[in-house]
């Protein structure tokens, strides 16, 4: 009866990386234990690894994933780390949503290291999003502290979330918990799938005033 | 799912507050008009990618089965960003991204209105080289001109069906939405219950192989 359930989200998880035409899905292996995939093998890109992830979350059934994607960049010849690191400083420079002002960046062996400072949490995920999709780049090390122009109250925090949660369609609030300290937000509680997660992880990070979102929502 | 129907007072409050909370949106010139429950955004925000966020701000939003879009960039880059350089910076970032073949994209820029035209192989790619270009310094506007050229022959036939099948491996009631296709255009008629089905349909369509366009005619309601 186990094994048949496993098996089932295996096919699923298997069919629905060959049908997502964003990734090449053709040297990953799809592993199932209970309620947790693990992903083993390559892809050939940075982003391709993230989307993979995503897709088998979006399974239902499945309540975590073990993301263990290798990287193999199939751009040839291959940028080296100082190429990467020029393209990486680039695209965070030309984007309107980030002030790249305080971003250092260094690449080793196609590893992006993120560091130094940037004005907001939102803005903290948006340059690790822009150096994910770089091509060349195998992993992205997000070390960007958040130094906020202001400080917010954390009660002030708190509501913000709260009514925009209520505000939101479809997320049953009535089972998340918001807790902030120093502008550091701890969701906790029971959401119904992985998009809901990541839904209200998004919009505590979106928040003014908030420095960090440590998530620990579980997938009912 | 029945949806109770909002006063359009109620909306317009809602979609104000979900604007001004939004920090990553400068929403200072936008203004809002609800009449039932459609929503229009008019006035400017100082970047294009601005313009889509607050448009997807509203919709999230409960009672709102339509935005009408009419807001305008008015940047305020500092320095300015000549369109040489602007048509540089777009052409380096598809070139630098791993999905995108940058050698069948051609980049114009005219007063920082960018235009794509050429080919991709996915509406995928395609929806991500457009994205890509929104999201550059001194771009006020992208225009659409790449056409999407999948390489092997899928049947409108095979479309639907791997569709239909993606939707039941996703588990997700999709209500009374039709589906049809036409050598590869997809179009999307009917009800949806939220604005998260709407996306997520339109996503099914748009990751789909074979799929050459996707045409949302979705509402909520």
């Amino acid at each position: 009866m186990e094994l048949s359930r496993e098996e089932k989200i295996r096919d699923d998880v298997n069919t629905h990386l060959v049908w997502d035409n964003r990734i090449d899905a053709k040297d990953i292996r799809v592993e199932v234990v209970g309620s947790r995939v693990i992903l083993i093998g390559t892809v050939p890109s940075y982003s391709d690894r993230w989307q993979a992830e995503d897709d088998a979350y979006s399974i239902p059934g499945v309540r975590s994933v073990d993301n263990r994607l290798k990287v193999v960049p199939a751009v040839s010849p291959a940028p080296s780390d100082t190429d990467i690191r020029l393209r990486v400083e680039n695209v965070l420079n030309w984007n309107p949503s980030i002030d790249s002002s305080g971003i250092l960046v260094s690449v080793d062996h196609g590893v992006v290291t993120l560091y130094g400072t940037v004005p907001s949490c939102r803005q903290k995920d948006r340059a690790w999003d822009l150096a994910s999709g770089v091509s060349g780049v195998v992993d992205v090390v997000n070390d960007l502290k958040v130094r906020l122009p202001e400080e917010t109250a954390d009660q002030t925090i708190k509501g913000d979330i709260l009514n925009t949660l209520d505000r939101h369609t479809l997320i049953d609030t009535g089972r998340v918990d918001v807790t902030v300290q120093g502008g550091i937000v701890t969701l906790r509680g029971i959401v119904d799938n992985y998009k809901a997660f990541r839904t209200v992880e998004e919009i505590a990070k979106f928040t003014h005033g908030v420095i960090e979102v440590r998530n620990e929502l579980v997938i009912a | 799912m029945p949806r109770q129907k909002r006063n359009p007072e109620d909306i317009g409050a809602d979609v104000s507050s979900h604007l001004s909370w939004d920090s990553s949106l400068d929403h200072t010139n936008i203004h809002i008009d609800v009449v039932n429950d459609i929503v229009t955004l008019s006035g400017t925000v100082p970047t294009y990618r601005d313009l889509w966020q607050a448009e997807h701000d509203a919709r999230v939003v409960p009672g709102v089965a339509m935005v009408d879009n009419r807001l305008k960039v008015a940047s305020c880059v500092s320095p300015e960003v000549n369109d040489r350089q602007v048509r540089d910076r777009v052409r380096h970032v598809l070139e630098w991204n791993p999905a995108i073949d940058p050698s069948r994209i051609n980049v114009t820029v005219e007063n920082h209105v960018v235009t794509l035209t050429g080919k991709t192989e996915t509406y995928w790619q395609k929806s991500k080289a457009l994205s890509l270009a929104a999201d550059v310094i001194g771009v006020d506007e992208v225009v659409d001109r790449l056409k999407v050229e999948p390489p092997a022959g899928v049947t409108d036939l095979e479309i639907i069906e791997s569709m239909d099948e993606t939707i039941e491996r996703l588990n997700i009631d999709i209500g009374a939405v039709d589906v049809s296709v036409d050598k590869g255009l997809v179009t999307l008629k009917g009800t949806v219950g939220d604005y998260r089905t709407y996306c997520t349909v339109e996503d099914i369509a748009g990751c789909t192989e074979g799929v050459t366009a996707v045409s949302n005619d979705l509402r909520v309601g």
